[in-house]
């Protein structure tokens, strides 16, 4: 028993059994789903990758850390300029989008204003799971609470977009208040799956609540935001609009990142008990951090609803918290230009990878296990986070 | 018996069926759970994973002109079998690579294996219900109005052989030992020469294969199964986890059972759309009232 | 002088493990008071039922007069009592002076309005937090490390940072846990002076150590501790002369002999 076992682990470790061993096991695993020939295809395919990881390819070349180190490398072609062009450069670029708006064709401007919600969302995710280190699974249910309200507020009671929006923000915030208070006390696992049911849950109430939210046919019929009495007719109007949310999101969020209060969701999310030691209300932090973020979810509801006129449950299932969570690891947890970054590439890739549109989940999925395996700190990171996985890896 | 005490009765029975489909799914979070303290969201896909392999197996070899229970029998083995290297390897390729990075990083890759393997079932099974390929018959035991169905008796029973059967393992066995002991305290674990990595993954062979049972048992109750009910059913039992305190095995078990009941219940007494929220609803009382779950018990954590 | 700590008949029960019983000390404004005693003996734990993190299973803990049992660790801490920990706990990816400006969190004000917005006072308010902590670092003599990751310190900058950010918050009364384990006799001198100054800068000081030249040093008065119970209490000579305490650490024959 004892020789059998030595023998397996000599072959486990030589990789003239390792390599093929590994394709065998893949493809009998494929096999009764894939089919053999898919299931042949996939035993190739993992035995190509285990040949590509013995080859030991240069850095640059891994997919991931490759991706990586080449926008590091973009950041750091720039000369470090001095303060008042950092502080300008996200200006100018605004407004270069802005010019560059007029020049746009409806629909890119439309997929465009998309990517803005999107960005939205993202940054106010990022609050909660980046910078106070939360995990929560069941976002797009505030997105639907800002949604929701505008879109009955609206055709019940003929509010306007304006009134709307703060009211959708804070009533995000109130659902997102009085879900943490009995979860945040616990350790941050259960927040995930607490959160995730709660999404879950919101879905579930608008499909059957019919008298109120109409099923799953959804509300129809919503009025378009309006500006010193215009409203908004074109997709520039909406794009210009969207631009505008971001641009002041990340501005204020950055300096929230950077104050008293994101120091202290640092530190919290470096060691919670060496945090609440020191003298921070770690749980009253930890609303804060949750309420912040379902205040932008909330938001950018409203603003989905004013810019769809129709909202319907089937918009704020589980797939879109995951996308959005998607969009914050792969720009950075922590990072606010990452946010953006990841909202931005998630929302234009679909329309760059026109048919393969299926496999496009399935990518996400990979995609979150493999930026956690090789570049946890994601494309744009944040100081702190960078420090922390460094450390990780090397420990 | 009166009508209403049958009616009961019946959905007790009803309940302690799937109830014991979700405890033994629940296994299998608890255990990873009190062995690395990660909440595997993967979990549920890999029940899901089971019960189609299981079903695909049971009709590859009716085709072959295999009698009915022998198909059964080994449709269930295969599917135990190749659902647990599923899990196996999730953990060797998306949990072990990310020991000691934050706490954040393992739950975000166990969300997208989560994910991948969705999608991988969609893309290769497709999004319609998958039957099974036989209808078991419907006739069962009956003691008054109370009806158990065949099916149910087998659930049940498979269900409780394998509960014994694992709680014999975890505290008669060498690995058992070594599982109880890295549950206790990791580091020094390995410090006295306990395999850590073999003992994870056994963990998850073992893990994935009883939600493989699971699986396999669900998809012949209900006749079908979907690419989305990993997801539910992965949700209902992290439930029964927590309820019975999670990272304790037979605090697993009674939360299965517990929460196929009450749900059971609900469903007959309030209506079936809520079913879902009753689960949740539960879940937050129970992180509320008691969060170390009913068999848990909690000491402050070490500082 | 007037009592700022005094401990009742503290207990602490984990299970059947009975890590503290009927514990009591008293200590006076001004004081450096030593706890000590072997390992398990259960000193971290009379910190942990102090500054919140366990509640106690049985007496009180009375801080300046009011009861803290019960009270979460932060506002224990808000209260003016702080404590560093045994194995060092840095916020070891930020920098040394943002781990001090963490210690001023409870001491400053701006709320997320301000933050957001970044109001005149906020600015204000963080450059002072800036200043201050700069000058935590200097008197814990860490001046040039300000910038440096905090985990990338040497060990005995560790222990030292982690006073400067517990000083951070304004204590009255300051438990330091261990502070010169793991630390070289040269560094352990300047330790020793350090608590002496933290003491003449009007700060209360409970300290747990096994290093007995730096507890007979500086201490006014010790307390020994074993399986959870007092032993000997008084000044550092009397505990050296007492035969319990030697029999404590050594064994029966030892005290014996
Ligand atoms: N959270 C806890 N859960 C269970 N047991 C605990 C806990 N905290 C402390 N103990 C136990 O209480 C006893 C006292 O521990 P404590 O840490 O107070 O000892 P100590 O005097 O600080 O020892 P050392 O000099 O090694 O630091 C030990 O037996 C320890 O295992
Ligand atoms: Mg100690």
């Amino acid at each position: 028993m004892g020789a059998l076992r030595r023998r397996f682990r000599s072959w486990a470790g030589d990789p003239r059994f390792a390599v093929p061993g590994a394709g065998l096991l893949f493809g009998l695993m494929a096999l009764p789903l894939m089919g053999p020939r898919r299931a042949a295809a996939v035993a190739a395919g993992v035995v190509a990758l285990r040949l590509i990881a013995l080859a030991r390819l240069p850095e640059r070349w891994h997919p991931v850390r490759g991706a990586g180190r080449a926008v590091e490398r973009m950041r750091g072609v720039l000369p470090e300029p001095p303060p008042w062009v950092r502080a300008a450069v996200p200006w100018l670029f605004v407004g270069a989008l802005a010019a560059l708006s007029f020049a746009l064709d409806p629909y890119t401007l439309d997929v465009a204003t998309t990517a803005g919600i999107y960005a939205l969302l993202a940054l106010g995710l990022n609050v909660v799971v980046g910078m106070a280190g939360l995990l929560v699974l069941g976002f797009a249910a505030f997105y639907a609470v800002g949604a929701y309200t505008y879109a009955l507020l609206n055709t019940q009671f003929h509010l306007g977009f304006w009134v709307c929006l703060p009211v959708g923000g804070a009533l995000a915030a109130l659902f997102g208040l009085l879900l943490g208070l009995p979860t945040l006390r616990l350790r941050g696992d259960y927040l995930a799956i607490v959160t995730l049911g709660f999404g879950e849950i919101t879905r579930i109430t608008l499909n059957n609540w019919d008298t109120v939210t109409n099923g799953p046919n959804g509300i129809l019929g919503i009025a378009p935001p309006s500006l010193f009495g215009h409203p908004f007719v074109h997709p520039r109007h909406y794009f210009l609009l969207a631009l505008a949310f971001v641009a002041a999101s990340a501005f204020l969020l950055r300096r929230l990142d950077r104050s008293r209060i994101g120091r202290a969701w640092v530190a919290m999310r470096e060691d919670e008990t060496a945090a609440e030691a020191m003298g921070l209300p770690t749980l009253r932090l930890k609303l804060l951090a949750f309420a912040m973020a379902a205040f932008w979810g909330g938001v950018a509801g409203v603003f989905f609803a004013g810019k769809q006129l129709f909202v319907s449950p089937e918009s704020f299932n589980f797939l879109e918290s995951v996308m959005v969570l998607c969009m914050v690891v792969l720009g950075g947890m922590g990072s606010v230009p990452g946010a953006v970054l990841g909202a931005l590439l998630l929302s234009f890739l679909p329309e760059v990878l026109r048919g393969v549109d299926q496999y496009r989940l399935l990518a996400f999925g990979a995609a979150m296990v493999l930026m956690m395996r090789y570049r946890p700190s994601g494309l744009w990171p944040e100081i702190h986070r960078y420090h922390e996985v460094e450390e990780g890896r090397r420990g | 018996m009166s009508v209403g005490g049958a009616q009961f009765a019946q959905q007790v029975v009803n309940g302690l069926a799937v109830g014991s489909v979700y405890a033994l799914i629940a296994l299998g979070y608890t255990m990873v759970y009190g062995i690395i303290e990660l909440i595997n969201f993967a979990h549920g896909e890999i029940y899901m994973i089971g019960a189609y392999i299981g079903t695909l197996a049971v009709a590859g070899l009716l085709a072959l002109g295999v009698p009915l229970l022998p198909a059964l029998g080994a449709a269930l083995l295969a599917a135990a079998a190749l659902t647990s290297l599923y899990g196996a390897a999730t953990e060797r390729l998306a949990y072990r690579p990310l020991r000691g990075s934050s706490r954040l990083a393992p739950l975000i890759s166990a969300l997208g294996m989560s994910i991948f393997f969705q999608q991988f079932v969609l893309l290769s099974q497709g999004a319609k219900d998958k039957i099974f390929p036989v209808e078991i018959s419907s006739g069962g035991f009956s003691a008054g109005a109370v009806k158990v169905s065949y099916i149910q008796t087998a659930i049940l029973a498979v269900a409780a052989c394998l509960m014994v059967a694992l709680d014999q393992f975890v505290r008669r066995t060498r690995m058992g030992r070594a599982m109880r002991c890295m549950a206790q305290d990791p580091v020094m674990a390995s410090l006295v020469g306990v395999p850590v990595h073999g003992v994870v993954s056994l963990t998850f062979l073992i893990g994935s294969a009883m939600a493989a049972v699971a699986g396999f048992l669900i998809a012949l109750y209900y006749g079908k199964v979907n690419y989305l009910v990993g997801y539910i059913a992965g949700l209902k039992a992290f439930v029964a986890a927590v309820l019975g305190g999670i990272g304790n095995i037979p605090g697993a078990m009674l939360g299965g059972l517990l929460l196929g009941v009450v749900e059971s219940l609900a469903a007959g007494y309030i209506g079936g759309e809520y079913k879902d929220v009753v689960a949740f609803a539960i879940l937050v009382v129970v992180l509320i009232v008691r969060p170390a779950g009913l068999l848990g018990a909690r000491l402050p954590e070490k500082v | 002088m007037a009592e700022v700590l005094a401990l009742r008949g503290l207990s602490m029960r984990f299970l059947g493990l009975r890590a503290l019983e009927g514990f009591d000390l008293a200590v006076r404004e001004g004081e450096i008071v030593s706890l000590i005693g072997p390992n398990g003996a259960g000193k971290t734990t009379i910190f942990n039922c102090v500054t919140g993190h366990y509640l106690p299973t049985g007496g009180e803990v009375l801080f300046a007069g009011r009861r803290l049992n019960g009270l979460p660790p932060h506002a224990v801490t808000a209260l003016g009592l702080v404590r560093t920990f045994q194995n060092i706990r840095l916020f070891s990816a930020m920098s040394a002076i943002e781990n001090v400006m963490v210690g001023r969190h409870c001491r400053t004000r701006t709320g997320v309005l301000g933050c957001l917005l970044k109001l005149p006072g906020c600015s204000g308010e963080e450059r002072a937090i800036r200043g201050k902590s700069r000058e935590l670092l200097a008197f814990v003599g860490l001046s040039g490390r300000e910038r440096h990751r905090a985990g990338d310190l040497p060990y005995g900058d560790q222990r030292r940072l982690e006073i400067a950010r517990a000083l951070a918050t304004e204590p009255r009364m300051l438990c330091l846990d261990e502070p010169a384990a793991g630390m070289n006799p040269s560094e352990t001198g300047a330790l020793m002076e350090l608590i002496a100054r933290v003491r003449e800068s009007g700060v209360t000081v409970l300290l747990i150590e096994h290093h007995m030249r730096l507890v007979m040093g500086i201490s006014d008065r010790v307390a020994v501790l074993d399986h959870g119970v007092k032993i000997a209490e008084g000044r550092p000579a009397e505990i050296q002369a007492d035969p319990r305490v030697v029999e404590a650490y050594l064994g029966k024959e030892a005290s014996g002999a």
